[in-house]
């Protein structure tokens, strides 16, 4: 095509055309420009998106099937209040999908059903419909078909969370500092534990240093009378339970490393190395030394009678040398570290199983002091974790559960999360992170209190519970106020307040899980045709993320925003292209004798038109070329990026709050193809403009100025 | 016989403050082969009168038919590329371009294959044997001597074969030795490939190398020879 050749033969740089070189340059930087902060502006805005639709449908599914007003007034709901073999009890929908009976109303033995009872639903064989088990098979069907990752019932209620925050500030296994203990109350909503959530382990935030210590403090004192109304007294675990106790927790805990709780540390004598010497102090008492503490400073006691030298180890015996004076010291005199020691530790097993107070637990270990490796075992005294690697995941179920939440490995795909069981037998409850912030450790004990109606009163019942961790619960309707518990509890709250329950509706459902959030339309449709075939359809309501209530507002947010930003994107391209315009009038009017010539030899308006609306479209296209490496180099350096702008401003950059703990690094395809698709078309537009006017020249008035 | 250019009652005046005509009822018949060159001083409208018969300009009045095309009716730029070719006083080669490039130009417009085997090509490289350039011809233009120059334009001029060519002062800017090489070059290439030529100088003996001699006076054309 010799327009293009042409074009390209007038884009190239020459020194003659000093100014058209400089100005298409500086278009072709422009658009660059535009382009990278464009790209980069909409590829963070998107993935910003995702990860809000990502923390949106992790907890709360992007798909929902919640009973209908029919179902609730079916004869297939109702009948098991009026059935023996329902223990005239409501069933919820996991109760439904397991039972025996889809009718258990037996007439011989059960009352006469009451008139306002809705019909019988029956299928063609004349037998009753089961709207969940029909429900569980369309979704099982789904299932092994790969389309989604797995499906839940869930069940929703409310109690009052009343926790015991018992804290001390003595170290581990010791009784030396002071403790306190202070009340946590929260109304919360309590949702059923999602084990079958394949996002949930993501969610789960893992045990931190602090929790851990705090386990194993728990795991040697314990509260007394914590049930009653009555100040409760703190009470040292009996060293019988001890290893019982303790066991969960170092089993699972991966402990790294520990460090002494306080300085001044009395160091066991094995593990001072045989012939190394090490800078101490000696204290002492009628002449004779009392205490050593190893420092290498000197002492600046006055009051002290004390001697600066050097501890040394020989034959097993420990000589302290002062001043070229030699004195052998007592086994029995104590010996200290002035710092902090920070040990590599290796646990031993064997002494966990008998441990029956802190000084039975062995803990192999390594460490360095005044430059010299310590090496041995010593005893668990006043040491805390100062570094581990809890397990929160299992391959197979572990020899002994960890008191925080964890999973285990069901298939190659699916994972099944756990709430465990403490010592106490209480049943572990999941709090949102929020509880985290507001100085609650895995842990702490309380109870659920809600209340049941007797015959004679309402009274206040208590469920025992305990921490076993945090989740992240994202964007969910409650926000911070929704713990997620065994549905053992969610039920027993439930059928204790039939009287006086929520929304019934809203109270119970199926949940539907898969990752990619691009199908959630169809499968939604899919499942509502084959509800609609098997003629459940009255029964179930499906819903997706786009259509709760609490995530409608967000996502048009998002839509919105979106639209904004692309208008924001075309009118900034626009702009950037029309320096475009400026530079090919400025070409046409160097190339008027070319394009003279060109005309005299034939060449049509158009193909005249076309050269320069060429010229526009390499520009545009190079600077969305260029404009797009550098969007991709920066989304590739982005963390690095948002560093160095933190450690400009002195603060982050971006709140973690809002952007999350990174912003996303990579570069939106439909924010590339918007780019590429927009600015070489807007560049033509433009170019467009001085090319109609380049068209319209005529030859014989150029050729003749010229 | 039917006349390969005809242009009748030709009338082009210029608007402006004070309209002025410059060609006044010009009739003008070219047969195939013919040279005819056409004299008149500077400023008398022939350069004018050439673009008119060379479809760059239309006249105010009058009809040119050019090959059977009407020029007002038909695309001239087919005209322009099919039928003529045009060589300049000031030579209007594309600086960009080497001379191979330049002469292929006029095949590239018409959407000509121009690759090294095809017939434009070997024709470019024909012509510029011709004119004696094909040592050149990868060189661009903006070194080559005002005599290869307009050589070059009769070798672009001659690129997609035409029926007429049109020369406006062909050794204007030249020197005699240049101006004998380029003349005697021109009518040869019309007399041998059968072209008509139409040219317009103030050269008398250019002038008397061609079939007829018309001159331009007040807007007006005598033929004189």
């Amino acid at each position: 095509m010799f327009e293009l050749s042409v074009a390209l033969k007038y884009l190239v740089p020459k020194k003659k055309q000093l100014s058209v070189t400089l100005i298409a340059s500086m278009s072709v930087g422009v658009i660059s420009l535009v382009v990278w902060l464009v790209l980069v502006f909409l590829s963070v805005t998107e993935g910003m998106e995702k990860n809000w639709l990502k923390k949106l449908t992790d907890l709360n599914a992007p798909l929902k099937i919640t009973p209908t007003k029919k179902y609730f007034s079916s004869y297939y709901y109702n009948v098991d209040s009026v059935s023996e073999n329902s223990n005239f009890q409501n069933k919820t929908i996991g109760e439904k999908a397991v039972s025996c009976f889809t009718d258990p109303y037996d007439d011989t033995q059960d009352c006469e059903l009451p008139l306002h009872f809705s019909q019988k639903d029956l299928t063609t064989d004349g037998t009753l419909k089961d709207p969940v088990k029909i429900a569980y098979e369309i979704l099982q069907g789904l299932k092994d078909q790969k389309e989604i990752q797995g499906f839940q019932d869930f069940e929703m209620s409310g109690a009052l969370l009343k926790l015991q925050l018992l804290r001390t500030d003595s170290p581990l296994f010791t009784a030396r500092g002071s403790e306190s203990i202070n009340f946590l109350s929260q109304v919360a909503y309590i949702s059923s534990f999602p084990s079958e959530n394949p996002a949930l382990p993501s969610l789960i935030i893992p045990p931190s240093i602090k929790d851990i210590n705090h386990l194993l403090y728990l795991a040697s004192n314990d509260l007394e009378g914590n049930r009653g109304e009555g100040a409760p007294s703190i009470k040292r675990t009996a060293s019988s339970d001890f290893a019982a106790k303790i066991s969960p927790i170092l089993e699972n805990a991966g402990l790294t490393s520990v460090k002494t709780a306080l300085p001044f540390w009395k160091m066991p004598t094995s593990l001072l190395p045989e012939g190394a010497q090490f800078s101490a102090i000696g204290y002492l008492n009628r002449s004779s030394i009392t205490q050593i503490v190893l420092s290498e400073k000197k002492s600046q006691d006055p009051s002290q009678e004390t001697i600066t030298g050097m501890l040394k180890k020989e034959n097993g015996l420990l000589y302290f040398t002062s001043d070229g004076k030699k004195h052998l010291t007592q086994n029995t005199t104590p010996i200290y570290s002035e710092e902090i020691l920070h040990f590599l530790v290796n646990i031993d097993k064997s002494s966990l199983e008998t441990a029956q107070n802190g000084n039975d637990l062995l803990l192999r270990v390594k460490t360095k002091l005044q430059g010299q490796n310590l090496e041995g075992t010593i005893s668990w005294n006043a040491l805390e974790v100062e570094s581990c690697n809890p397990e929160i995941s299992f391959a197979s179920p572990p020899s002994i559960n960890p008191l925080w939440t964890y999973s285990t490995q069901k298939s190659a795909e699916a994972a099944t999360s756990l709430l465990p069981v403490n010592y106490q037998k209480e049943s572990g409850i999941l709090l949102p992170k929020g509880f985290q912030d507001n100085g609650v450790l895995i842990g702490d004990r309380g109870y659920l209190a809600y209340t049941a109606s007797s015959t004679s009163s309402i009274q206040e019942q208590r469920l025992p519970v305990y921490v076993a961790g945090f989740y992240d619960p994202g964007i969910m309707s409650v926000g911070n106020k929704c713990l997620l518990a065994p549905r053992e509890i969610t039920r027993a709250i439930n059928a204790a307040n039939t009287s006086h329950s929520f929304d019934k509706i809203a109270l119970n459902g199926l949940q539907v899980w898969f990752s990619d959030l691009s199908k959630t339309d169809r499968l939604k449709k899919e499942i509502q045709t084959a509800f609609e075939k098997k003629g459940i359809d009255g029964y179930w309501e499906v819903s997706s993320y786009k259509d709760y209530d609490f995530a409608k507002e967000l996502l048009q947010q998002f839509q919105s925003d979106k639209y904004l930003f692309s208008l924001i994107a075309i009118i900034i391209i626009t702009v950037a292209c029309c320096n475009i315009i400026s530079l090919l009038v400025l070409l046409v009017n160097d190339r008027k004798k070319e394009i003279g010539i060109l005309l005299s030899m034939g060449a049509r308006p158009q193909s005249i038109a076309l050269i320069f609306g060429s010229c526009g479209v390499v520009m545009g296209t190079l600077g969305c070329i260029i404009g797009c490496l550098a969007a991709y180099l920066t989304m590739h350096n982005i963390d690095g990026l948002v560093h160095l702008l933190s450690s400009m401003q002195g603060h982050d950059a971006f709140s973690a709050v809002f952007y999350g703990s990174s912003l996303p690094s990579t570069l939106s395809p439909s924010s590339v193809f918007f780019v590429i698709f927009s600015t070489p078309i807007l560049a033509l537009i433009a170019g467009l403009i001085p090319a109609i006017k380049a068209c319209g020249l005529k030859p014989s008035s150029i050729l003749r100025s010229e | 016989m039917t006349p390969l250019l005809s242009a009748k009652n030709i009338h082009m005046a210029y608007c402006g403050v004070k309209p002025v005509e410059v060609i006044k009822d010009v009739s003008i018949e070219a047969f195939k082969g013919e040279t005819i060159a056409i004299t008149g001083k500077s400023g008398s409208g022939k350069s004018t009168l050439l673009n008119i018969l060379g479809t760059l300009e239309h006249p105010t009045s009058g009809k040119v038919t050019l090959c059977g095309y009407d020029t007002q009716g038909s695309s001239s730029s087919i005209i322009r590329n099919k039928h003529i070719g045009f060589i300049f006083q000031s030579f209007h080669l594309l600086d960009d371009f080497s001379l191979l490039d330049n002469v292929l130009m006029p095949a590239k417009i018409g959407r000509k294959q121009v690759g090294s085997n095809s017939e434009s090509y070997k024709r470019a490289l024909f012509l510029l044997e011709e004119v004696g350039l094909s040592e050149q011809i990868h060189c661009p233009t903006k070194i080559l001597s005002g005599g290869e120059k307009q050589r070059a334009c009769l070798a672009r001029a001659l690129c997609n074969d035409p029926d007429l060519i049109f020369a406006d002062e062909p050794t204007g800017n030249l020197d005699s030795v240049n101006t004998d090489i380029v003349a005697s070059l021109l009518i040869k290439s019309a007399k041998e490939g059968g072209k008509t030529l139409i040219l317009v100088t103030h050269d008398e003996d250019l002038a008397k190398m061609c079939d007829k001699t018309f001159h331009l006076k007040d807007g007006f054309l005598h033929r004189i020879r």
